[in-house]
């Protein structure tokens, strides 16, 4: 399977009356992308706003964050819309790099993280860094929560993919290639070099704790085969909405950033074989299939020597990384997992709530309750007045100056679990 | 005619009203966060087996006010993971200040009760 | 220029002796006794206004005075810093040195000391101060002289403070976030790498893990059990007649209760510096309940209670110590033909 990313470098989004794409300048017929966002009936109401790095503008309660990309022939996002589910992985996709659709508008009274385009926040998250395309919906009175999320979610993913065509045909590109042979040819090549697999976490839990695989929802999954280049084509989709934080927007499984960083020492260093999307569940045996499941793969079927496990989430899905890290290990694979911290305000708590001896290597992405303050803003694109809570902090954390006190996990991909993230922390 | 292998110890009003048909729930409204893992604890040191992890989801115990855990209906041999799991469990809900779900609006609690019980209706459509 | 406060006993404060481990705390302006040493490498930065002295003994029994007076002279000085020490390995003194530098903290007022790796105050006070690292005994002060001096000239001055490594302080285990120069995942496959080709690599969160002890199998018949009571409470006979301590205990005390029913309330005490200790010298058996056990026996549920209680101070006690009293308790109660132990903790 080969796959060309075709990345266009976007410098500058502007809205107009006409979809255009000209010396890194991205025009998006507003009135036309609003009309497509109204075809769905359950919308009652679609805004569409711009967030450019640098500006005074906070983004909240956000939901999702996607990339736009499209295909040059077939469905990006493939399972999402329409009644087909296309394979995926192979040919041609145009990719918007340096911009970004965000979904904003609370489905719950206290969900959502902030990105704030410019201050002290700002380093946190790779987000300020984008031309945000900001979509604020609101839906008709009679939609509950899930049909709620499934219409925020699809709006993100439809935008995205209807400005990824913008792309379509256009020369100027840096060209990406994602070679990924069977699996007999992958195992088989680069012999003197350590194979090894990754293993990506993902929330499957219910409301707003969930994540789709060419469209179907992942706690119907079990740990599954999946190559990169079906991450690239957006065959798994985000559906959490909880923990800002620590949670993996859409952008994050487009952008993996251990695909990247495996793709970019493949065949230098080591031998990436495979990878493993493992679904975090909610009961205790499903997380032991699962985990059983996970080492499996990665040990018989994919006969891998050294592993990466990402995480997604806060709590119970400890107990999965700890777990699969300690039975790879006991099957003599190398571990290395990477987590966020929880260890309270001040630091001074015990960072996880499951550890296990074998996670002897371990990579921080941050002690999530850190706490952080953020000054007020010229501009807020969402619903302030409406969330009375933000996670990492709530309106009460609203000082009467506009500034706002907030745990770092309350920042959208803030200590991304992916690893797309600087932040780390260590003991003083 | 109720499920009679499981029990669902709860604070969520919402969890009774939804399952309260097919299920045993035991609700306690009154009861905090904390106080749901401790009595599930205490349940499970005395060989009531843990079905859902208790810190399912992944709201934060200073976030969400409510709990629900799954337990067996009948007491057996303790089981000294789950009641490592408990312990660990409370060792960090310890490290947060609780939600105050006096202080929140009709509509938060709402909220966090319908998600609460989401998670819940994925556990237990996965017991079999 | 900033201003020091320094702390030190009697015997580096030249008062005297052991005979003078009883001195209560004065106050001279300027340097005195080991202050001197001080002097000159704070010299550009910092000059030390007063010096106070103090028995290790009076401080370590009189804690709340040694404090007010401190206070006292903080209040009078105000001082950018108080550098007490260095202590060494001498345990009171390196109590007095971390209670000083916790109470000056607490005034806001920065304070570093200087310990042994093996002083029980490192594991009292590294939270509440830096404790640089320095040698077992007075030889050490060579050495220790220009480490905390840099280090005090560093903090005085707002200079960036490193790594507890760099630095040679003791860590206080607290979490601090920082930017990295490359994201998680490429210090994710770094580390993998390194790992997998069996190179040195440093975790970034190093997890705390202690061996795990397989419990044994239950007591098949408890009514011909012989069970003994054994803490971690700081149970002691009223007064502490054997000076157990109050953390980083190294010894327990086998203590013979007779025909005893109970722990009786101004009998017994404890002396556990890591709980408020009110409702367990009201009624010690809350801690060590032997009167439950009496009961239990007197019901039949359990063979015969022995009669001793087996008792230490569980309170930053090292694996290392905690291990071995367990082997010698053990060890104790197998001779005496016990089958079962109540351990209770706070």
């Amino acid at each position: 399977m080969d796959l060309e990313l075709r990345n266009i470098q976007i410098r500058d989004v502007v809205l107009g009356e006409e979809n255009r794409l000209s010396d890194g300048v991205l025009t998006v017929d507003a009135a036309a992308l609003q009309a497509l966002l109204l075809e769905d009936p359950r919308v009652k109401s679609a805004r569409i706003d711009l967030a450019k790095p640098g500006e005074s503008c906070r983004i909240l309660p956000v939901k999702d964050v996607i990339e736009p990309r499209a295909k040059e022939t077939g469905d990006i996002f493939p399972g999402v819309f329409g009644t087909e589910v296309p394979e995926v992985g192979s040919g041609v996709t145009y990719v918007l790099k340096g911009c970004a659709v965000v979904t904003t508008g609370p489905i719950v009274g206290f969900q959502e993280g902030l990105i704030d385009m410019s201050g002290p926040a700002a380093p946190y998250t790779l987000f300020s860094k984008l031309n945000n395309i900001v979509l604020h919906l609101t839906k008709r009175e009679d939609i509950d929560p899930h049909e709620h999320e499934e219409v925020v979610r699809k709006a993100g993913l439809k935008a995205a993919a209807w400005i990824g065509k913008i792309a379509v045909g256009c020369a100027e590109y840096e060209s990406e290639i994602y070679h990924w042979p069977s699996l007999g040819e992958r195992t088989a090549q680069y012999p003197g070099l350590p194979k090894v697999a990754y293993v990506c976490n993902c929330m499957a839990q219910g409301l707003l704790h969930d994540t789709y695989f060419y469209g179907r929802d992942a706690k119907q999954l079990v740990p599954t085969l999946v190559s990169p280049n079906e991450f690239c084509d957006g065959a798994i989709v985000s559906g959490n909405c909880v923990s800002p934080g620590s949670k993996t927007t859409t952008y994050h499984h487009l952008n993996n950033a251990v695909i990247k960083a495996l793709m970019a020492r493949h065949g230098k260093d080591l031998n990436f074989v495979g990878i493993v999307l493992n679904p975090l569940m909610v009961t205790l045996k499903e997380k032991q299939r699962d985990i059983m499941l996970s080492v499996h793969l990665v040990t018989e079927e994919l006969g891998a020597e050294a592993a990466i496990i990402s995480q997604e989430g806060f709590g119970n899905p400890t107990t999965d990384l700890m777990h699969v890290c300690r039975g790879l290990e006991k099957r003599g694979v190398k571990t290395v997992i990477i987590t966020n911290e929880d260890a309270g305000t001040d630091g001074m708590s015990e960072s996880l709530p499951d550890v296990v001896t074998e996670a002897n290597a371990i990579v921080s992405t941050g002690n999530s309750n850190a706490t952080i303050l953020l000054p007020h803003m010229d501009r807020v694109l969402g619903e302030l007045k409406e969330v009375e809570r933000v996670t990492g902090g709530n309106v009460d954390s609203i000082r009467p100056d506009g500034t706002l006190l907030l745990e770092i996990h309350g920042i959208m991909g803030g200590h991304n679990l992916q690893g797309n993230t600087y932040l780390s922390a260590t003991t003083v | 005619m109720k499920r009679s292998d499981c029990l669902i110890i709860t604070n969520n009003p919402m969890a009774v009203a939804l399952f309260g048909g097919t299920y045993d729930v035991r609700c306690n409204e009154k009861a905090s966060y904390r106080q749901i893992l401790v009595q599930v604890r205490d349940l499970v040191y005395i060989g009531h087996r843990l079905w859902n992890h208790p810190l399912y989801g992944s709201l934060r115990p200073h976030e969400t006010p409510y709990r629900s855990v799954i337990i067996s209906a009948v007491a057996g041999a303790p089981d000294s993971e789950d009641a490592l799991i408990m312990s660990e469990a409370l060792r960090v809900t310890d490290t947060f200040t609780p939600a105050d779900s006096a202080a929140m609006s009709e509509k938060i609690r709402h909220d966090y009760q319908l998600i609460d019980c989401e998670l819940l209706q994925s556990a237990l459509s996965a017991l079999n | 220029m900033k201003k020091v406060l320094f702390y030190t006993n009697q015997f580096f404060g030249q008062v005297g002796g052991e005979d003078m481990a009883y001195c209560q705390p004065e106050v001279t302006e300027g340097m005195r006794g080991s202050a001197n040493t001080f002097g000159a490498p704070l010299k550009d930065t910092a000059e030390i206004v007063a010096t106070v002295v103090c028995g290790d003994n009076f401080y370590a029994e009189n804690m709340e005075t040694g404090r007010a007076f401190l206070r006292e002279q903080i209040e009078k000085y105000h001082p950018d810093m108080v550098i007490a020490g260095p202590a060494f390995n001498a345990g009171r003194f390196g109590i007095a040195c971390g209670d000083v530098c916790k109470t000056a903290k607490e005034m806001g007022v920065e304070a570093i000391t200087g310990l042994y790796e093996e002083n029980p105050a490192v594991e009292m006070y590294k939270k509440d101060c830096y404790i640089l690292k320095v040698g077992k005994s007075a030889a050490g002060i060579r050495k220790a002289v220009p480490l905390m001096a840099g280090f005090a000239k560093k903090l005085l001055t707002g200079e960036k403070i490193g790594s507890p490594k760099e630095e040679q302080y003791y860590a206080k285990g607290q979490r601090v976030n920082l930017f990295r120069e490359k994201n998680g995942a490429e210090r994710a496959v770094d580390m993998l790498l390194a790992k997998v080709n069996g190179q040195p690599y440093e975790t970034e969160l190093e997890i705390s893990t202690y061996e795990k002890v397989e419990p044994s199998t239950p007591i098949a018949d408890l009514s011909k059990a012989k069970i003994a009571l054994c803490t971690t409470g700081g149970i002691v006979p009223f007064g502490n007649p054997d000076h157990m301590v109050a953390a980083t205990a190294k010894f327990w005390k086998d203590y013979a209760l007779g025909d005893a029913q109970r722990l009786e309330q101004g009998q017994w005490e404890s002396v556990h510096a890591g709980f408020d200790p009110v409702y367990a010298n009201e009624d010690p058996n809350r801690v060590a309940p032997y009167d439950m056990l009496k009961i239990l026996e007197k019901e039949g549920v359990i063979g015969s209670v022995h009669p001793f209680l087996a008792s230490t101070t569980g309170n930053s006690t090292s694996v290392a110590d905690a291990t071995r009293m367990g082997q010698e308790i053990a060890r104790r109660l197998l001779d005496a033909g016990v089958n079962g132990v109540l351990l209770t903790s706070t």
